[in-house]
């Protein structure tokens, strides 16, 4: 789950698709042909941090919507890093036929092995062998 | 029994501000230096309160943000200026701020302008804008350190804001039809105030003596000019003319008060006169 700062006006729907061709609206009090476009802000809180999604900006391009950027996600200094990105660039890829075969894929998760009783013996003995080091080195 | 002795509120100066020592500065030059930030105060503030008149009906929700909290930054611009006065002349920032008649403000003509459309609003903002970076620039190596000291955090700020505009103007400018000829008619109304920014100041030979100011403001003026205009030529819009009196030869305590400024005052005063001497 990513956390979500600020209030990007146009945020997807919880579960919504990232429609493939991006949304282009437009605003009618610009002017008629006035275009504006969608742009997904990722933030770094401080260096090191993972990027993570903040949400995102409306502006008619990449300069401003850069500039927005900065104001919604950056303003009282919470980021040291931004990445604004175009939504249409953005490959969507949710099909569950890809994401979630329908078939049982439990053996490529690491569970499934009893381990506690090998796991019990290999602890004691490096316990063992540890205090045996010691000993000599006391010595 | 004892009462907690209480802080006065209307004279703290926030942490932000730097304290100085004014027992050391000989009496021409505190006055001189407190009319400097005076003026520095009043156009920070004038414009601040000039961009906070967008806040709800800018052309984008996203617009909307970003201008109101440029605003924010010019008005908090405005309180180090003031709050840094306030340590020469021992008057509170706040009464300075609210507590003046029309006629005591020092801010530039080209802000007594009303914000008209946005294309105008954008339009004038970027002239002083460009005008401020000189004249901070200039500060930026005062002798007078505390100044030199906010100087160079404010330029930090102001330097993005003066990308935003002219963002803005590149794009309004590089629109044919309405957004280009609104851009056009804004420079004709207001260039001949343009060069107000560099009115002379009362004390201005006082300044330049104590290096407070690195250059006469005539000398930032034909600077300014230089640099404006090359970004006006690029958008092949009207150049600053070379004579552009500043404020028509007029300094800035001689300027008339204009009706746009007037009906600004009444309103941002409104409250602080409501109940005068009230603490808030």
């Amino acid at each position: 789950m990513t956390r979500q700062t600020g209030t990007g006006p146009a945020d997807l729907p919880k579960g919504a698709a990232a429609p493939a061709e991006g949304r282009r609206e437009a605003i009618g009090r610009l002017g008629e042909g006035a275009r504006t476009d969608v742009f997904e802000v990722f933030r770094q809180e401080k260096d090191g941090d993972a990027m993570r999604h903040a949400g995102n900006v409306v502006a008619p391009d990449i300069e401003l919507a850069t500039h927005y950027a900065r104001e919604f996600y950056s303003r009282r200094q919470e980021s040291v890093r931004l990445w604004v990105v175009p939504r249409v660039q953005i490959t969507d890829l949710s099909d569950p036929g890809l994401l979630q075969p329908p078939l049982d894929r439990s053996f490529k998760k690491p569970g499934g092995y009893v381990m506690r009783d090998k796991l019990e013996v290999a602890k004691k003995r490096a316990a063992k062998e540890k205090a045996k080091a010691k000993g000599a080195g006391d010595r | 029994m004892t009462t907690p002795a209480r802080l006065p509120t209307r004279q703290l100066i926030a942490p932000d501000v730097p304290r100085f020592d004014t027992s050391g500065l000989a009496p021409a030059t505190r006055d001189a230096l407190a009319e400097l930030l005076l003026t520095l105060a009043d156009d920070e503030f004038v414009a601040g309160f000039r961009d906070s008149e967008w806040t709800g009906i800018a052309p984008m929700l996203e617009e909307d943000v970003a201008f109101s909290s440029i605003a924010q930054d010019e008005i908090g611009h405005a309180r180090v200026f003031y709050e840094m006065r306030a340590q020469l002349t021992g008057e509170e920032a706040d009464r300075t701020a609210y507590g003046r008649q029309p006629h005591e403000y020092r801010h530039a003509r080209l802000l007594d302008h009303p914000r008209n459309d946005w294309a105008y609003t954008i339009t004038r903002r970027w002239l002083y804008d460009t005008a401020d970076a000189v004249r901070l620039e200039a500060l930026a190596g005062s002798s007078f350190a505390p100044l030199a000291e906010v100087v160079a955090k404010i330029r930090r700020e102001e330097r993005y804001h003066l990308l935003h505009l002219d963002t803005w103007l590149g794009r309004l400018a590089g629109h044919p039809g309405p957004p280009r000829d609104k851009v056009a008619d804004a420079l004709e109304t207001v260039l001949p105030d343009a060069a107000s920014v560099f009115a002379p100041l009362p004390a201005e030979d006082r300044l330049l003596a104590d290096a407070i100011l690195a250059a006469p403001m005539a000398d930032l003026a034909a600077r300014w000019r230089t640099q404006a205009n090359t970004r006006l030529n690029e958008l092949d819009l009207r150049q600053i003319p070379d004579a552009a009196p500043p404020a028509d030869g007029r300094r800035r305590d001689e300027a008339a008060v204009a009706e746009g400024f007037r009906s600004l005052w009444d309103e941002f005063t409104s409250v602080y006169r409501s109940e005068e001497g009230v603490e808030w």
